[in-house]
């Protein structure tokens, strides 16, 4: 707790920043007689320096001085004195823990500590240097809202709150990280939440224990169900209409200070396949686009392991005039099948990897090397066949398909696998492959819900989210939340009254 | 909510139960038909489709009295522990015996058609491999993947024997009810054989989330898988003929083989299919290894499930690597036919319900 002497807790207060360049302190006498001493502190650059001198100080060493309280008020309550009528501001609170304090200070409010007070005053001053909202990066639409997440907090808070204008509408907030006491919040339908689902995700996010987060990716990763599966349990987005689908659905939104991306549970794979402009057009389109993402899934991870079955064990199911050419491409190809789709399909991913990390104009270019110069150049060398380019390009390509790269990221890794396994076995074990992968995705859970539902245990919600599963049925047959809503408030679209 | 209890729904056993008994039977069953009936072959599976649905009906009958029972207790509870466990070890070894046989045919089957240098122990591991990681991950878990693979199993079989129904000459199935009546009792004997693994239904209803709905969502199934392999008997007589489908010992493949698909980019289907006979065989697999390494964990009384499983597949691809020659499989799986899966699906559940009506247990 705080002592009653100024002196002792600005020690107190200088021995634990000590150190602390950033840190800005500075004792003022204030009143009439300048005879009553305060002392304050904060963080440069984590305040809003106009916030702290037009509401802050200027009426404490200003108008205070200008119109003082009546001296026994000062005498006997000073605190509460500075606290009712000191300030232009309404955020501010007192608390007497030194760790509570020193917390504030780090997240970019100003304290005051009070000579003969045993509590200090925080006053919310936060404001730093941060770009304003910004359009997406990485989820792209032709139709639909253009705005992103941005780094703050608050930010990515109000503009959820700007989308859905109700009271039911929770922000449940929380620090998380021992050394970053990063802010977390949680966003929720109080009504149309599941009640369950809302209380795991709070003992699951209270459970982190780490000493800093960094982005919301870590918070992902921690509240999984299987830490071990390379698929994602939690969907993770920068679009904040998105989000506002999702807790309109009953799901949860996390979002953590200091990332512009949020995370979204439960989340299935069909989640995953669902991208905002889904429900900005016509339901016809939308389905067709849809089915061609399952198949570009399937595709991504099945198409290298299946031709490598085919071409290597089972060339007779190929056709006369195909195999033909095929074998006539690969007549000067020194390496094997196997090997040649491995080299092409590694150097697809670096290239996609080295265009990530590149500035902007220069991802580009290295699209044109990769595209045009390695791979007609190593057709030309005799390193590689035209077929595997295509093979490769196409698995590529379906994987940009796939609006969420976080399951992108699961289907990489299985399409290695299925390749080796494809390799060795042939069809037996391209399918004995698929299995296993399709066994380990059955078994997936987020937060209770089979990672593949709807389609299995469809039944349970009188399969009616298969309306937004492979096709996208149009909106006004959508009358019913998906499975993650409260059965309570499972409607969302009521019937029009006739007449 | 979704529960962790490993309970499914009656669309799910339903859809389990026709993939096993579509996977297990379907390769052999137009042979063994038509050996004994001729181009009444197909009479014979209806037939035979009507057997499984009665013996369904006793084991769901004695299941819905005990649906919170596993095999096990409710064998002791109405025949004694000594008795119950006995039971259960027999039927875990039938089942074992069962897995290892159809395992053995099915890497015959595909080394035939598509792996002809593969050697037969890499094929059984793989899939036992493959079976067992699934059983290990539990009933609910078996339960979602049987409702992922069955339109992959099924659709494209539909789609096929369509085709084949387009160039059939169903003049080959003239003249019915030809066949003289021993005759026919005796193929549907045999041919009831293709539904083994019915007697499961004396285990699942602890797995069930409306025990009360098992019956009729079984007896569905049945009819289902009965009226559908009636269906491709029929074809595949219809197309190769009777004597022709006596001959091969695959005929079902045979046929598929023949058959053009229009448009199709592919040469040679019948290869196409087996991949979708690989799904359906594991459907098999995996049911035979969860339920007979929960026979002997439930028989034991301790120890993790997973255990009883390794330990299960090892005993069924020991089975598999025998030197067998597809007849001799033939033979032994009609003997266990005969004994064993009779005794288990017809004998015991008409002596529980007895013992239960004597002894005044269970439900109504």
């Amino acid at each position: 707790m705080l002592s009653t002497s100024l002196d002792e807790n600005i020690r107190q207060l200088e021995d634990t920043f000590h150190d602390c360049g950033d840190l800005v302190k500075r004792k003022i006498p204030i009143g009439q007689h300048k005879d009553i001493w305060i002392y304050v502190a904060y963080i440069d650059m984590l305040i809003n320096r106009e916030t702290l001198e037009s509401h802050v100080l200027n009426p404490l060493m200003v108008f205070v001085w200008e119109t003082p309280p009546k001296p026994e008020d000062l005498q006997t309550d000073l605190l509460h004195t500075l606290t009712d009528c000191g300030f232009t501001t309404a955020d501010v609170r007192e608390s007497g823990d030194p760790a509570q304090l020193y917390n504030a200070i780090l997240s970019g409010d100003t304290v005051f500590f009070v000579d003969g007070a045993a509590s200090a005053i925080i006053i919310s001053t936060r404001g730093w240097p941060s770009r304003g909202v910004s359009a997406t990066d990485t989820e792209v639409t032709v139709q639909g809202a253009k705005d992103a997440f941005t780094e703050s907090l608050r930010m990515n808070t109000m503009l959820i709150r700007r989308r859905i204008k109700d009271t039911k509408l929770k922000v449940k907030q929380l620090r998380i990280g021992s050394r970053t006491q990063t802010d977390v919040a949680l966003m929720y339908l109080e009504d149309v939440v599941r009640p369950a689902v809302l209380e795991e995700t709070l003992r699951r996010v209270k459970s982190i224990d780490i000493d800093g987060i960094l982005d919301s990716g870590y918070i992902a990763q921690m509240i999984a169900e299987n830490k071990i599966s390379p698929f994602p349990q939690a969907q993770i987005t920068e679009r904040p209409d998105k989000a506002s689908a999702a807790v309109l659905e009953g799901r949860i939104v996390i979002t953590a200070d200091n990332s512009p991306f949020v995370v979204i549970v439960p989340a299935t794979l069909n989640t995953f396949m669902q991208a905002a402009e889904d429900y900005y057009q016509g339901w016809q389109i939308m389905s067709f686009i849809r089915l061609m993402r399952y198949a570009a899934g399937i595709l991504s991870a099945c198409l290298p392991g299946l031709y490598i079955a085919i071409a290597v064990y089972h060339p007779s199911m190929i056709p006369a005039l195909l195999i033909y050419k095929m074998a006539g491409a690969r007549q000067s190809v020194p390496f094997p099948t196997t090997l040649e789709i491995l080299i092409m399909d590694l150097a697809f991913e670096l290239l996609r990897e080295a265009g990530l990390r590149l500035p902007g104009p220069l991802s580009g270019a290295i699209g044109i090397v990769g595209g045009l110069i390695v791979g007609q150049a190593a057709v030309e060398a005799g390193l590689v066949s035209p077929i595997a380019v295509i093979i490769v390009a196409l698995t590529g390509i379906c994987g940009f398909a796939i609006p969420h790269f976080s399951l992108v990221s699961g289907l990489r890794l299985s399409k290695y696998f299925i390749l080796i396994c494809s390799a060795v076995l042939g069809l037996l074990g391209f399918w004995a492959s698929v299995l296993l992968v399709l066994s380990h995705l059955v078994s997936l859970r987020s937060f209770g819900f089979p990672y593949l539902f709807p389609m299995t245990a469809g039944e349970v919600n009188h399969y009616s989210d298969w309306k937004d599963t492979l096709f996208r049925a149009p909106l006004s047959a959508m009358k019913k939340r998906p499975i993650f809503a409260n059965p309570a408030e499972d409607v969302r679209m009521h019937e029009a009254k006739k007449g | 909510m979704f529960s962790l209890n490993q309970k499914i729904s009656v669309r799910q056993l339903q859809v389990l139960s026709i993939l096993h008994v579509f996977g297990a039977g379907i390769i052999m069953l137009p042979r063994q038909a038509a050996a004994y009936g001729g181009q009444d072959a197909w009479i014979i599976v209806l037939l035979a489709a009507c057997a499984a649905l009665i013996f369904t009906y006793l084991m769901a009958t004695v299941g819905r009295k005990f649906p919170a029972d596993s095999f096990v207790s409710m064998t002791a509870r109405l025949l004694s522990a000594p008795v119950g466990k006995c039971l259960a070890v027999l039927l875990a070894l039938k089942l074992i015996l069962s897995c290892g046989l159809a395992l053995r045919l099915f890497s015959d089957i595909l080394r035939q058609t598509m792996m002809r240098n593969t050697p037969c122990f890499v094929v059984c591991a793989a899939m036992g491999a493959v079976g067992a990681y699934t059983a290990a991950k539990g009933y609910e878990t078996r339960a979602r993947m049987a409702q992922i693979l069955f339109p992959l199993i099924l659709l494209p079989v539909l789609i096929v024997f369509c085709l084949a129904a387009f160039e059939a000459d169903f003049s080959n199935l003239k003249p019915v009810f030809s066949t003289p009546p021993r005759d026919m009792f005796m193929g549907v004997f045999r041919s009831s054989a293709a539904f083994n693994g019915l007697e499961l239904i004396l285990l699942i209803h602890p797995y069930a989330r409306r025990p009360d709905g098992v019956r009729k969502g079984l007896m569905q199934a049945m009819i289902f898988s009965g009226v559908l392999m009636a269906l491709i008997t029929g074809i595949t007589i219809a197309r190769l003929g009777a004597i022709d489908v006596t001959r091969q010992l695959w005929p079902v493949l045979e046929m598929m083989g023949l058959i053009d698909l229009p448009g199709s980019f592919i040469d040679r289907q019948d290869a196409l299919v087996m991949s979708f006979w690989i799904l359906s065989t594991f459907a098999v697999v995996n049911c035979e290894l969860f339920f007979s390494a929960l026979l002997f964990k439930d028989t034991v009384g301790k120890g993790k499930h997973a255990y009883y499983i390794i330990a299960c597949l090892a005993a069924i691809l020991v089975i598999s690597f025998l030197p067998l020659s597809a007849e001799r499989v033939n033979q032994i799986q009609t003997w266990l036919y005969s004994t064993l899966d009779v005794g288990f699906m017809a004998v015991l559940p008409i002596l529980l319900l007895a013992a239960a009506k004597i002894r005044k247990i269970g439900g109504a």
